[in-house]
């Protein structure tokens, strides 16, 4: 039986299992390519904090499974027993924030109970060893010090269902993806607390930049006009930026490009063009003299690139995210709907944070965010609406008293002004002089007195569009005051494990009895899933969602999008729903009134 | 009256076994004998032997088997001749299986064996082994046993939506947990029986067959909760009581 068959029955058994990754070593002590010598408790423990044969080491990946009750048969024949000792789980959840950043990333923190082992499976060579590992200490205190760098090692929790004899079956399990942030304890009551987070803190500013901190520096003094020197590049930042098609250089204020680098080994002598930015720059730098010992700082130019190439640059090459879990794909999806001339330019003359720069781009009507069901950094925008689930109803899917409506008035806008054209990459951010041009979108019904009588602007400083990208400029912040100029309604509630298919970043429709219209009906809306919290509590599992309305508190329909579509798109009444999901419909013949029209409870289209 | 038997030994546990089938490095003999439940011994057909290292005596056998299909036996023999095994006892067809059994006391000598002879279809997983000598208790439990086997607590949680329907029902087996409580116990049982009795439970589980008469496959393996000293109720006669907890075989899990 699958999950999705496990969930929906009754009497089911929800339990949890964690699964976490360490590096051991494959080889054998003393044998084969391991030269350690030594015996009985001198042997080491197949980790790299005890090897005595570093050069060999061959790493390999040992997982221990920690479950809430006891399961049989999770582990193959060579594993560690799976521990029943998981004390606690405690998602905290991915929390979107659309087109306003990152959001809140997910995390997910996990207790267990410590206690004596023997190692079976941990320890190689326990039966040379001159004592009992069962009689020695307790397992966590001891596998901590065996296995040491336990940082961004890979855990799995996984809940579901067991089989109504109590065995356990892989296919009615769920899993999400986390990364080992820090081990606590154990403590005096013999507890262990790893917290784990998402994949996105890799891109953390502290853990990666774009571009890298140079190591290169000027073998000596330069003046304000020299056209040729050397530079000290120990770690060949800068010959490595070049080689890649990277010509520009940042000292301290000054930026250059590269026209020829020479030398076989650092130093190496460049040729340059003094003071000069790209011509996307309507603004100058100045030439300067330099200081021996100055940094040589390569940027990283992103000319004219599709905005999900460079997320993905920043978060595989920059912050070191494998490809596996970067879903391109899906992304290009997201960017054949609308998005398709997002194409983007920035010299990125400073080391900045991985995670800055992702915010940044979170600014243009799009965002990323860690699906931990998926295991996938994905990426969505304001515009792509399909409602994929639903409709969930009072009667048939929401938890008695979950549901609760708040008016969130602190997203709505009236006025969005973006900068662009930033004149000089190296100036602030921030700073409203370094931008050549602004493009403002106005809701000036909203602000009238009739509606909401007050101005509420989003001001959006954008390093990636130059002047010349005023179109998409205006889509943006088009687009942005069309999703966010009415107060959104934000609903929280629950729904039983066997309606949990919708998840973070996904479209639902909903009808509950606290949001009517002014006739006194349920109207299904559309809603954004900004949050999926499954809650296990007292052996009952309940899936607490937070949405937030695609369209205003009062009307839910939101704009509506879609493309030019190809000849062959049928009637709008007879259309398919993906179809109609993705083409615009000029209009409808007969909305059932005799008039022209869409149906009343469909909105028409904004052409994209 | 209800007279419990307890059987505890470290014996098995302290001896390195060998096994004359297949060895898997997760699921080694060392795991039938670790005294816990959840790593278990999955072997295919051989003789898993315990050379002793001094004479012992040994009167009982337990065992905790995990649910398994195909025809399996396990089968405790002792080398009563250099090289000649003399059959104990027999446990057909364990499946899910969690039992105590008797025989005529022996003593194996030094150098000896204790084998377990296992014919397996593909592989049986064995939770538990144990051998050893079986504690009678001096008195009788009195009503408040809990036999282990009945079914245990469910906890039930019914999801149920704005409107009455029930949309799930989750569902969590709540542990089996009792006491075991004697009185009118004499000083010297106390100190000679119970006393190496609390010293092995304080720090490991037991199997405890708790109306060994009337319901002898009634068997749970125990662990104490709480350790207290035996204390003195009247006319110089000593009570004890443990809250424990039980597991019981797998067939009988819920």
């Amino acid at each position: 039986m699958a999950y999705d068959d496990q969930k929906g029955l009754t009497g089911r058994e929800p339990v949890a299992f964690v699964e976490m990754d360490f590096n051991a070593c494959s080889l054998t002590y003393g044998t084969g390519d391991c030269t350690a010598s030594g015996s009985g408790d001198s042997k080491c423990f197949n980790s790299y904090a005890t090897c005595q044969d570093k050069d060999n080491f061959a790493p390999t990946t040992k997982t221990l499974r920690f479950s809430n009750v006891r399961i049989d048969d999770l582990q193959g024949d060579s594993d560690v027993p799976t521990f029943p000792t998981l004390a606690s789980l405690s998602l905290s959840p991915t929390s979107l924030t659309p087109s306003q950043g990152l959001g809140i990333r997910s995390t997910c923190n996990i207790t267990l109970e410590d206690h004596p082992f023997s190692m079976v499976g941990v320890d190689q060579y326990r039966e040379d060893r001159t004592y009992n590992h069962a009689d020695r200490g307790s397992f966590w205190s001891r596998f901590l010090t065996m296995f040491p760098y336990y940082t961004q090692n890979e855990v799995r929790v996984k809940t579901g269902f067991l089989e109504e004899d109590g065995t356990y079956d892989s296919a009615n399990f769920i899993t999400r993806t986390y990364f080992i942030d820090s081990i606590k304890g154990p403590d005096p009551k013999g507890r262990v607390q790893i917290k784990c987070k998402d994949i996105l803190r890799f891109a953390d500013k502290e853990k990666a930049t774009v571009p890298v901190l140079s190591q290169a520096t000027l073998d000596s003094d330069i003046t304000d006009s020299a056209t040729s020197f050397d530079v000290v590049d120990p770690n060949d930042d800068v010959k490595d930026a070049y080689d890649a098609g990277q010509t520009y250089i940042r000292i301290d204020d000054e930026v250059m490009e590269i026209t020829n680098l020479t030398g076989a080994s650092s130093p190496y002598t460049l040729t340059v063009t003094r003071a000069t930015i790209p011509v996307v720059y309507s603004g100058s730098v100045v030439a300067e003299e330099h200081d021996e010992d100055s940094t040589v700082q390569q940027c990283h130019l992103f000319d004219n690139q599709p905005v999900d190439d460079i997320a993905y640059y920043l978060l595989n090459t920059g912050a070191g995210i494998d490809a596996s879990y970067l879903p391109t794909s899906d992304w290009q999806d997201v960017i054949n709907f609308g998005l398709q001339n997002y194409a983007f330019t920035s010299l990125i003359t400073e080391p900045v944070g991985v995670k800055d720069l992702m915010e940044e781009l979170s600014h243009h009507n799009i965002y990323w965010f860690w699906n931990e069901r998926e295991g996938k950094v994905q990426m969505s925008s304001i515009i792509n609406k399909v409602n994929t689930f639903g409709p969930f109803t009072d009667e048939g899917h929401i938890i008695a008293d979950s549901v609760s409506v708040a008016r969130d008035e602190s997203a709505r806008v009236s006025q969005v002004w973006m900068g662009f054209g930033q004149r000089t990459p190296v100036a602030e951010l921030d700073e409203p002089t370094n931008y050549s041009s602004y493009y403002i979108s106005v809701d000036a019904d909203a602000e009238g007195s009739n509606e909401y009588d007050q101005r509420k602007i989003r001001r959006i400083y954008s390093r990636w569009l130059p002047v010349n990208k005023r179109t998409i400029v205006t889509e943006i912040t088009n687009r942005y005051l069309n999703y966010y100029k009415d107060t959104k309604n934000l609903v929280s509630l629950k729904l039983d494990p066997k309606d949990d298919d919708a998840w973070t970043g996904d479209n639902i429709s909903l009808s509950t009895r606290l949001i009517q219209d002014p006739n006194g009906t349920t109207p299904e809306r559309s809603y954004l899933v900004l949050e999926t919290n499954e809650i296990t509590q007292a052996g009952n599992t309940t899936y607490q969602y937070k949405l937030q309305s695609v369209g205003s508190s009062f009307d839910g329909s939101g704009s509506r999008y879609g493309l030019i579509g190809p000849n062959t798109l049928t009637d709008y009444d007879v259309e398919s729903d993906p179809n109609k999901n993705t083409y615009a419909f000029v209009a409808y013949d007969d909305r059932s009134d005799g008039s022209e029209g869409f149906p009343t409870t469909d909105s028409p289209y904004l052409i994209i | 009256m209800i007279y419990p038997k307890f059987l505890y030994s470290t014996l098995l546990r302290d001896i390195t076994p060998t096994f004359s089938g297949t060895t898997l490095s997760g699921k080694p003999p060392a795991n039938a004998t670790d005294l816990l439940d959840w790593s278990y011994f999955t072997a295919d057909t051989g003789n898993l032997d315990f050379n002793m290292t001094e004479d012992t005596d040994i009167d009982a056998v337990a065992i905790y088997v995990a649910s398994g299909s195909g025809t399996n036996s396990i089968e405790l023999q002792y080398e009563s001749s250099p090289s000649t095994y003399t059959s104990l006892k027999t446990f057909s067809a364990p499946t899910g299986t969690l039992d105590i059994e008797e025989f005529t006391g022996v003593t194996v000598l030094s150098g000896r064996n204790i084998r377990f002879v296992i014919t397996a279809t593909t592989t049986i997983d064995i939770r538990q082994l144990m051998v050893g000598e079986i504690l009678t208790a001096e008195q009788g439990q009195w009503v408040s046993a809990s036999p282990p086997a009945f079914n245990s607590g469910v906890k039930v949680t019914n999801n149920i939506s704005q409107n009455g329907s029930v949309l799930g029902r989750s569902i969590k087996r709540l542990e089996r947990m009792g006491k075991i409580q004697l009185d009118w116990l004499t000083d010297s049982w106390v100190r000679s029986d119970w006393e190496p009795f609390s010293a092995h439970f304080a720090r490991h589980p037991f199997f405890y067959q708790w109306d060994p008469t009337g319901h002898p496959t009634d068997v749970a393996f125990a662990f104490a909760e709480r350790i207290d000293a035996p204390k003195h109720s009247e006319n110089g006669y000593l009570s004890v009581t443990i809250p424990i907890r039980m597991l019981v075989a797998d067939s009988e899990s819920i």
